[in-house]
């Protein structure tokens, strides 16, 4: 598996890319003004299957952008998947902001194997592969303030029961912490989390590629990480504070009836839908 | 007796700093569990001195050899040397926080200074300069008489001289060349560019070529051209940037293609090659030379083709291995972007860029 060639071809793509052209909106999903397509997204999504194609023959690719963007309950715990998000905040992007990256994550019989993640911003990537994870830049580990803030991510609609949930998380955000980050991007805002800058991560109902790539990095790098995954949904919290993520797992529990498993990539747990 | 402590046996801690601590007690710490457990068992090993037609040989008596700090407690010495590379002073074993005495970090680079005082806390760090080329091993006959055997050639050590430096320190170290911060930075700037930017660049293009060791590189007349190209342009660049004497600079430069041609040293190429990366760094010895050059309009011709060799360098053991040969599928600009920082609008990574394919043919027809 030589997903630093996944990595190679990314970073490549988005050093070619800085033109206005690649900024544009191609498309807007779902007729969510947030959720939109830009050239880039689709470039690194043709990467993504053209790296599937030769590298990974017999993988399965589920991309942001591809057409099978549903997963059957229990589908990835057999066989392999590359589940890929081409560009993670295109919204900035194509509003010249900054705060976007690309993520891939490889399973294979259910566990992640390998993962790229890339943030041309940072003139970083994290690859891990071959049990083996690399990095552009050297990378400074420091541990957040324990009061200090928190990227809370989520989907423009949600049902009433994840509202409530969703109330009473920034209730608890608010309490324990130094305020609620959210610039639409949770590849920026877990790197972040990595880096120090936040105190945790909450990703709550948010889309399988918006995280997975980052569970065996956070997990390396002493972060905490609870989640439950349903379908190509995943409700995620990462700290290096577990009282927090205790409390935030039993609002979600309580509100939602959700039940998180403590990440170990040996037992990745899929859940059914209910 | 006055007590040393030299972290790191490699090259520079085991073949060439015993040479200055005749009067001292010698202590080593290494992370190689043989090289101690070898040493520990002879109670000392053999370093080798190229006066450039022969050696000189030095039983250097070893007190205490370690893995860590708790074997050699209790922590009093009286000077610390670290030489265990760049990359690898933050990752110190655990009780070097305890050090009082002068530290002086000889790793090729003033900011592992800094590195060192915030990782562990440290007070009393201060830089040196080797300037000499240790070998980390010895000839096929020296190892035979010790497998731990080492050679280096007879060269200077610079020391950065503490405010408050013993006068009982100074006296037993008479060899060492105590300087200024900017005296030892004119030193630093002559070692970086006149001798570790051409060094390195004969290791990547011996490599290119198929040497094991340095002086069979220099052997090679394609080989010796590039490095007295880069030599040039170097002196060049820095007569017309630097206030340093030229004599000076120019006397330093023409002894350095002897020295790396000594064949009594047996520097291995792949030890003068290693961490391309590292050597590739925008204030290191090969893009800050690059970078000296282009800014003083000095056409970097020879520089550019030991740049391409250090890119191309493909000793699948090196560190560096894995990102260097995914080198093409990153192109060059986004290669330079992600693993130097190199912004891709910088003079640096425009110059790389364009230039790159003519080094390569370059070194296809006159070196490989």
């Amino acid at each position: 598996m030589k997903l630093l060639n996944l990595a190679a071809r990314v970073c490549r793509a988005f050093s070619m890319s800085t033109s206005l052209q690649m900024r544009t909106v191609q498309k807007v999903k779902d007729n969510q003004s947030r959720d939109v397509v830009t050239a880039l997204d689709m470039k690194l999504h043709h990467i993504s299957e053209q790296f599937v194609t030769q590298r990974l023959p017999g993988c399965k690719l589920i991309s942001e952008e591809g057409v099978n963007s549903e997963i059957q309950p229990h589908a990835l715990c057999s066989g392999e998947w590359l589940i890929v998000d081409p560009l993670d905040g295109s919204n900035n992007l194509a509003l010249g902001m900054s705060n976007y990256g690309f993520m891939a994550a490889y399973l294979r019989d259910g566990r992640i194997k390998g993962s790229v993640i890339v943030l041309p911003e940072h003139n970083q990537y994290i690859v891990l592969q071959d049990e083996q994870t690399l990095y552009a830049q050297p990378f400074l580990l420091n541990t957040a303030n324990e009061h200090g803030t928190v990227y809370y991510a989520y989907p423009p609609q949600q049902d009433k029961p994840a509202r409530e949930a969703r109330i009473a998380l920034l209730d608890l955000i608010d309490a324990n912490s130094a305020g609620m980050y959210r610039y639409g991007s949770a590849c920026a805002g877990l790197y972040q989390l990595l880096c120090g800058r936040h105190m945790a991560f909450i990703g709550h109902g948010i889309r399988l590629w918006d995280a997975i790539a980052f569970l065996p990095i956070l997990a390396s790098c002493e972060i905490h990480v609870k989640y439950a995954i349903k379908g190509n949904e995943v409700s995620l919290l990462a700290s290096t504070r577990t009282d927090f993520i205790e409390s935030a797992a039993q609002v979600l529990g309580k509100q939602q009836g959700l039940t998180l498993h403590n990440f170990r990539n040996d037992d990745l747990r899929f859940d059914h839908y209910e | 007796m006055a007590r040393a402590l030299i972290i790191g046996g490699g090259a520079i801690g085991r073949g060439f700093i015993p040479w200055v601590l005749d009067g001292f007690e010698l202590n080593i710490i290494d992370k190689s569990a043989d090289l101690v457990r070898g040493i520990a068992a002879q109670g000392g090993f053999y370093s080798f001195m190229s006066d450039g037609e022969k050696l000189n040989e030095k039983w250097v008596q070893v007190r205490r050899i370690a893995t860590n700090f708790e074997q050699l407690t209790p922590l009093e010495f009286d000077i610390a040397f670290i030489s265990v590379g760049p990359r690898n002073v933050t990752r110190l074993p655990s009780g070097v926080e305890h050090l009082r005495c002068p530290i002086f970090s000889l790793e090729n680079d003033p900011i592992t200074v800094e590195w060192l005082k915030e990782t562990y806390g440290l007070k009393t760090v201060y830089f040196g300069v080797p300037d000499v080329i240790t070998s980390s091993t010895a000839s096929a006959e020296s190892l035979a008489r010790d497998p731990f055997a080492i050679h280096t050639e007879n060269g200077v050590l610079y020391l950065q001289r503490p405010p408050k430096l013993a006068i009982s320190l100074e006296k037993l170290l008479p060899q060492v060349h105590w300087l200024s911060i900017e005296r030892l930075n004119q030193e630093w700037d002559a070692k970086l560019y006149i001798h570790n930017t051409p060094h390195c660049i004969a290791a990547y293009l011996g490599h290119m070529a198929g040497c094991t060791y340095l002086h069979e590189a220099l052997a090679k007349p394609a080989i010796k051209r590039v490095i007295n190209g880069v030599i040039d342009e170097l002196l060049i660049a820095l007569k017309m940037l630097t206030p340093y004497d030229h004599h000076f600079i120019e006397s330093y430069a023409t002894k350095e293609v002897r020295r790396f041609s000594n064949s009594l040293l047996f520097d291995p190429v792949l030890r003068v090659a290693r961490e391309p990366l590292r050597k590739l760094h925008p204030s290191g010895r090969l893009t800050g030379a690059l970078r000296l050059l282009l800014s003083t309009g000095v056409n970097p011709t020879y520089l550019m083709a030991g740049i391409a060799a250090a890119l191309c360098y493909s000793e699948k053991d090196d560190r560096d291995y894995l990102q260097l040969s995914e080198l093409e599928e990153f192109g060059i600009s986004a290669f330079l972007k992600y693993h130097l920082g190199l912004d891709e609008k910088s003079i640096e990574s425009e110059f790389m860029t364009k230039h790159y394919s003519d080094a390569i043919s370059f070194l296809q027809r006159e070196i490989v």
